[in-house]
């Protein structure tokens, strides 16, 4: 497989545009700019992308719904708020090859007739914004942007736009009222953001690892692409482990590569003497999948063979050195902070969820909270304005149904009787969020 | 139109509705909480989801929240017989995990969204046993009681605050669990549509502090639909009162003038009745004495005294009122006016007659541009949140004002170049200079130039700051852009809630007449209703002061003019009678009494005892009155027939036009008021407390200061407003010196005074000083 994000990352720096360029940087656009926008859409429709930002939806479907005759200005929003715990991977091309990142948004928005890419990235990368800033400025000065590129009567500006923060300006509505400067809540769908986003313009948001494939794959063709995947899938995909393992990292492999090969041969395997529970394929908001699952191969369809989904290929691990109760708590914790507060099923909703996960933990817990549990699950899961309390759900969801004998266990044993837990951890899982 | 099912009952809706404002209208009992007629749909609350039947075979019915669904006809929805009641349930669960169930110590309590959506819910036992998060409650000044854990954040509080009247000093903070509705600090809120919160709000978070001063359940009051008396837009308001007081006021809904909401002066001001210095009892020369005597005192006065009477009623007074009064003035051969100053009636009616297809507040509110002279929200404050709508649909307003006024803020946050500011002598050349033509943009800002044809502009002017000339400069402004076939609407704020009413009957009781004839000290007895000729317009009435042996005063605040009255009567509010009142836009509007105040009379009252009217035969009358005047045939007083003012106040437009001083050396005195500032309400002591200018103290603009050469060191006095030569008055504060305050939004060559500071100094609005008149005194020490 060739690598494609990550093709310029064994450099001791990000490389500048000259770096960029000798090293066969912005050569694709030959190969774009001036051609039929029509076709060039067929080509990534007929491809197989799918969106990497966790969905997995056709890129090339969703971007031809875009309406021929849609008012201008149209707008391309990159979403680079990566905030799912557990995922980096986008990360790495921020950091490491800004170049590829501008490349891809050109190429992309010149399919859609983008007047104006904003690049949305999650406060915490300050560094890399600034290098992509950096890197956006020189593509200026390489007249790669701005007025008429390339004599195709077409103009282009990118707005690097840091984020002031929240796991929810990375919903994509969310994102937008958060670049028009508005509190980040998300917005009522329909209007969908192809049709009305920023300012009322139509906007593509796409996840920044789906724009950065665009190029390629127009460039080098769809039969090279598709065989860059394996096990069924097309293309590669940039996989993260974290957790207990002896080489966590990120890995760009095909996708499709089994959740075996990732863990055990490019993560290492556990510790030693640790022993894998399970693990969640694809950061925090997905389900569980167990030891069992390992040979399933991670693409779009196959965690979901398995009532999984591969989100965004971020595999947090979990050992036996842990409760998965409180690993649960740990994940509530997360999401409570993070819900925006904007419906009640999310805002109140969840802190309940984690109150009820709390009580096996303590020990305060009978037969009938266990059903509570599901059915505060149940409730929230579909009944959400936006898709942040149903990720937020997935991993309570799955877990109650693969460790179910664990509540039981809690529920017997009067509490969490593993070794790790103390009730030091009780005080920290209780302690009032900030 | 179409029709769908919401559990196999029918329900028709109109396209463009969604499903739960389709079925509330339909009278169905759906649940909701952050749906809001006004304010639309959010999807925040999740309580209206119900069950949507599948349309095909194999389908799975589906949960939709409906007020962000599209009504589609032939549709099927569950709601009490699916499984939307189990998740409404969880909705209501979820909130009580941190709600802290007060109802008995709670206001809203028993007129609560909250408690009625629980019981419709069906939910009832909680199972969350933690700790609830909680607040600080933030004080939010002396209308508003914030009691933050009562909060379900449904977000109507900010989507009407911060979108719907575009204020930016409250907001929504924090995130998650944590979210909170809030001011960035401590204190009153700025906006003068504050008291909204209270209703908005289904919960007790927000709650009328007035209120709770003196409080009642809710059910436990008399209600009545009323008209509000604060200004000239008549908004239907609901006062409740219980044992000889008024306990609050609540906007009523009607779709003719105000809708839904009321400003913070037609739900505060009207508490001017609990005043503690409020005239309750009669007095015949400070004695208390009972109202049968006081009226058998003034009767033997009035008897005494025939043919050398006077009458002032006042704008502020409704229809009943004037031709009660007019009835007894004609009854004693005397004369009544219901203007105090031939300047504010030949202004009020000039503005009526200049007036073109009036635009009532939802016109206003779906127009395509705004031209606004003067200082609106101040005057008439539900106008000014019509426009305020506009300004949201990102419309272009235009603004021309003297004062400081809040709608100009707005405008300028936006759109700075949208401002003028200019002293108000200087206003009709300037607004000839608005070019209405798309070709000569030399000609001054070529306003609304990218309006295509067929569109509305609306075009408001406050006719208690403009001359005559300016109303006439706005009128032609009109014809400007009618010729460029545009359409345009022209209206005027008016000064006094029945100001029209008031016009109506000035043609036939003018009174330049009355003000003559006390002058040339042909009236001895004055009775004054409403009105405060010795206070607020002493420059024209305090010299004859000396002349009038007995004066009698019918009122209902405590007015410099009462101060000094022989004899008093205490006078029933608006809240507290019955009446016809007729606004702005000519719409006829009776009101009726809420509640009864033991001891208070009415002007009716008075033409039974003085003159033996019937109070029945005094109705037909009127009301054949009314019809001959207006011409309308089978009149009603519900508010929904206008009359055509252009044919009521024909010719009175050009009377007594005044020349224009545009004398380079002088400076303009303008009025510095407030949404709180108008006749009445500025005695309603809670409201009255948030004030935000200064008494004696002057403000103006910086570029007039260094003009005058003052500073923070010199104090200006204004000297004498009339011609020493010609009756001399003295006010204490005509020989004193005020300090400056040096303001932006003041015009250039304006010095803007409060009304209390205007009634110091004797001067009136709008006069002009000539700067050789002023003089600048160095502070002491």
């Amino acid at each position: 497989m060739d690598k494609i994000l990550s093709r310029n990352f064994h450099h001791p720096h990000p490389l500048n545009i000259d770096e960029y360029q000798q090293a066969g940087g912005y050569r694709s656009l030959d190969s774009i700019i001036g051609q039929p926008r029509k076709e060039l859409l067929a080509t990534l429709k007929n491809s197989g992308l799918r969106g990497c930002g966790g969905a997995g939806f056709s890129t090339g479907l969703k971007w031809s719904f875009k309406a021929p005759d849609a008012p201008h200005p149209v707008y391309l929003v990159v979403n680079l708020d990566e905030a799912e715990p557990g995922s980096f991977k986008d990360r790495q091309v921020l950091y490491r090859d800004p170049h590829t990142i501008i490349e891809g948004v050109i190429a992309s928005s010149y399919i859609l007739e983008a007047d104006k890419a904003f690049i949305f990235i999650r406060g915490e990368y300050r560094k890399g914004a600034q290098g992509l800033e950096a890197a956006v400025n020189e593509a200026k000065a390489a007249g790669l942007l701005g007025y008429n590129i390339r004599n195709s009567g077409w103009n282009l500006e990118i707005d690097v736009h840091l984020s002031a923060g929240r796991y929810i300006c990375g919903e994509e509505t969310a994102l937008l009222n958060a670049i028009e400067g508005y509190r980040a809540n998300p917005r009522a769908k329909p209007p969908f953001p192809i049709a009305k986003g920023l300012w009322g313009s139509p906007t593509i948001v796409n996840n920044v690892e789906t724009i950065c494939h665009v190029p390629f794959i127009l460039h080098k063709g769809i039969e090279w692409f598709q065989n860059q995947g394996t096990n069924g899938a097309y293309g590669s995909h940039i996989f993260q482990v974290s957790g207990p393992v002896k080489n966590p990292g990120f890995f760009e492999l095909p996708l499709g590569t089994t959740a075996r090969e990732i863990i055990y041969e490019h993560a290492g395997g556990l510790l030693e003497g640790r022993e894998l529970i399970g693990f969640l394929p694809g950061g925090a908001s997905t389900q569980f999948m167990l030891p069992k699952d390992l040979d399933i191969p991670m693409h779009w369809d196959g965690p979901p063979t398995v009532g999984a989904r591969l989100g965004t290929g971020g595999i947090i691990v979990m050992d036996d050195s842990l409760c998965p109760i409180d690993f649960m708590i740990n994940l509530m914790q997360f999401f409570t902070r993070e819900s925006c507060g904007f419906c009640t099923p999310c805002r109140d909703g969840l802190p309940f969820v984690k109150y009820q996960l709390e009580k096996f933990e303590t020990g305060e817990a009978d037969m009938t909270d266990i059903d509570t549990l599901r059915e505060l699950c149940d409730i929230i899961y579909p009944n959400t304005f936006c898709a942040f309390a149903p990720g937020a759900l997935m991993p309570i969801k799955s877990g109650m149904d693969k460790f179910e004998t664990l509540f039981h266990q809690h529920i017997d044993n009067h509490g969490c009787t593993h070794p790790s837990h103390t009730p030091s951890t009780d005080a920290i899982n209780n302690k009032v969020d900030c | 139109m179409g029709k769908f099912y919401i559990d196999d009952q029918e329900v028709n809706f109109e396209p463009g509705q969604n499903v739960l404002q389709a079925a509330l209208k339909a009278g169905i009992n759906a649940p909701y909480f952050c749906y809001h007629e006004a304010l639309g749909s959010a999807g925040a609350c999740r309580m209206c989801t119900m069950e949507l039947e599948p349309t095909k075979e194999g389908e799975n019915s589906r949960l939709v929240v409906t007020c962000l669904q599209a009504a589609q006809d032939g549709q099927r929805y569950r709601l009490n017989k699916g499984i939307g009641d189990h998740v409404r349930q969880g909705v209501v669960e979820y909130y009580m995990t941190r709600h802290p169930h007060d109802c008995p110590v709670c206001d809203e309590a028993g007129d609560c969204q909250l408690q009625d959506m629980t019981i419709l819910s069906h939910h009832t036992y909680r199972r969350f046993k933690g700790a609830k998060r909680t607040y600080m409650d933030q004080p939010m000044g002396p209308l508003i009681y914030n009691t933050a854990n009562r909060c379900i954040t449904c977000y109507r509080c900010t989507r009407f605050y911060q979108d719907y009247a575009l204020g930016d000093d409250f907001g929504v903070y924090a995130s998650g669990n944590r979210t909170t509705f809030r001011r960035s600090e401590e204190g009153h809120f700025d906006s003068p549509f504050s008291g909204n919160l209270i209703d908005v709000c289904p919960t007790g978070t927000f709650t009328d502090k007035v209120f709770r001063r003196k409080f009642s359940r809710t059910w436990q009051l008399e209600k009545n639909e009323s008209i509000c008396g604060h200004c000239s837009v008549g908004c239907h308001t609901e006062p409740g009162g219980r044992d000889n007081s008024l306990r609050r006021v609540h906007p009523f809904p009607n779709t003719k003038v105000n809708a839904h909401f009321i400003c913070d002066r037609g739900r505060f001001g009207e508490h001017f009745s609990e005043a503690n210095d409020r005239p309750l009892s009669a007095q015949i020369n400070g004695v208390v004495v009972d109202n049968q005597k006081a009226l058998d005192h003034i009767k033997d006065i009035l008897t005494k005294s025939a043919g050398r009477i006077g009458i002032l009623s006042s704008p502020d007074e409704d229809v009943s009122c004037h031709y009660a009064l007019a009835n007894i003035a004609e009854h004693f051969n005397g004369l009544f006016s219901p203007f105090v100053m031939p300047q504010t009636e030949d202004r009020t009616a000039a503005a009526l007659a200049l007036s073109r297809n009036t635009p009532s507040l939802t016109d206003i509110e779906t127009a395509d541009g705004a031209i606004i002279v003067g200082a609106l929200t101040e005057t008439a404050p539900m106008m000014d949140l019509a426009v305020r709508q506009l300004i949201k649909a990102g419309k272009t307003v235009h603004m021309l004002h003297a004062s400081p006024t809040l709608l100009a803020d707005i405008v300028r946050k936006q759109h700075p170049d949208q401002i003028h500011q200019a002293a108000p002598k200087n206003w009709a050349q300037i607004i000839s200079s608005f070019d209405a033509s798309h070709e000569a943009e030399e000609m001054g800002p070529n306003l609304f130039a990218n309006l295509d044809t067929g569109k509305r502009i609306i075009i408001l002017g406050v006719a208690v700051e403009m001359d005559i000339a300016s109303m006439h400069a706005l009128h032609d402004l009109c014809q400007a852009f009618e010729n460029k076939q545009l359409t345009v609407q022209l209206g005027f704020a008016l000064n006094g809630a029945n100001a029209t009413g008031s016009a109506m009957i000035s043609a036939q009781y003018p009174s330049k007449q009355l003000l003559d004839a006390v002058r040339k000290k042909e009236i001895d007895t004055l009775m004054v209703c409403g009105a405060d000729p010795f206070g607020f317009g002493a420059a024209d009435w305090l010299p004859a002061r000396e002349h009038i042996k007995q004066l009698i005063v019918f009122d209902n605040v405590n007015s410099p003019t009462l101060q000094i009255a022989d004899v008093i009567l205490p006078h029933a509010t608006w809240s507290e009678r019955r009446g016809i009142s007729i606004n702005y836009e000519g719409r006829i509007q009776g009101f009726n009494h809420a509640y009864q105040r033991a001891g208070t009379l009415t002007a009716v009252n008075l033409a039974t005892a003085l003159i033996g009217i019937s109070a029945n035969n005094f109705y037909e009358q009127q009301h054949n009155n009314i019809e001959t005047l207006t011409g309308l045939n089978e009149l009603h007083y519900n508010g929904c027939q206008c009359l055509n003012l252009h044919t009521q106040f024909e010719g009175r437009a050009e009377a007594n036009q005044v020349s224009i001083d545009t004398n380079k050396d002088s400076v303009q005195v303008v009025r510095l008021t407030w949404h709180g500032g108008s006749n009445k309400a500025s005695y309603a002591t809670a409201l009255a407390s948030i004030k935000p200018w200064k008494d004696n103290i002057i403000y103006l603009h910086p570029d007039t200061a260094k003009r005058l050469q003052l500073n923070a060191e010199t104090k200006l006095k204004l000297g004498n407003p009339t011609n020493a030569n010609d009756n001399p008055i003295n006010r204490s504060g005509m020989d004193q010196a005020f300090p400056i305050i040096l303001n932006d939004n003041v015009a250039v060559d304006c010095l803007a005074l409060t009304r209390t500071t205007l009634h110091h100094v004797g001067h009136l609005v709008n006069a002009i000083i000539p700067i050789d008149k002023l003089s600048i005194i160095a502070k002491e020490g």
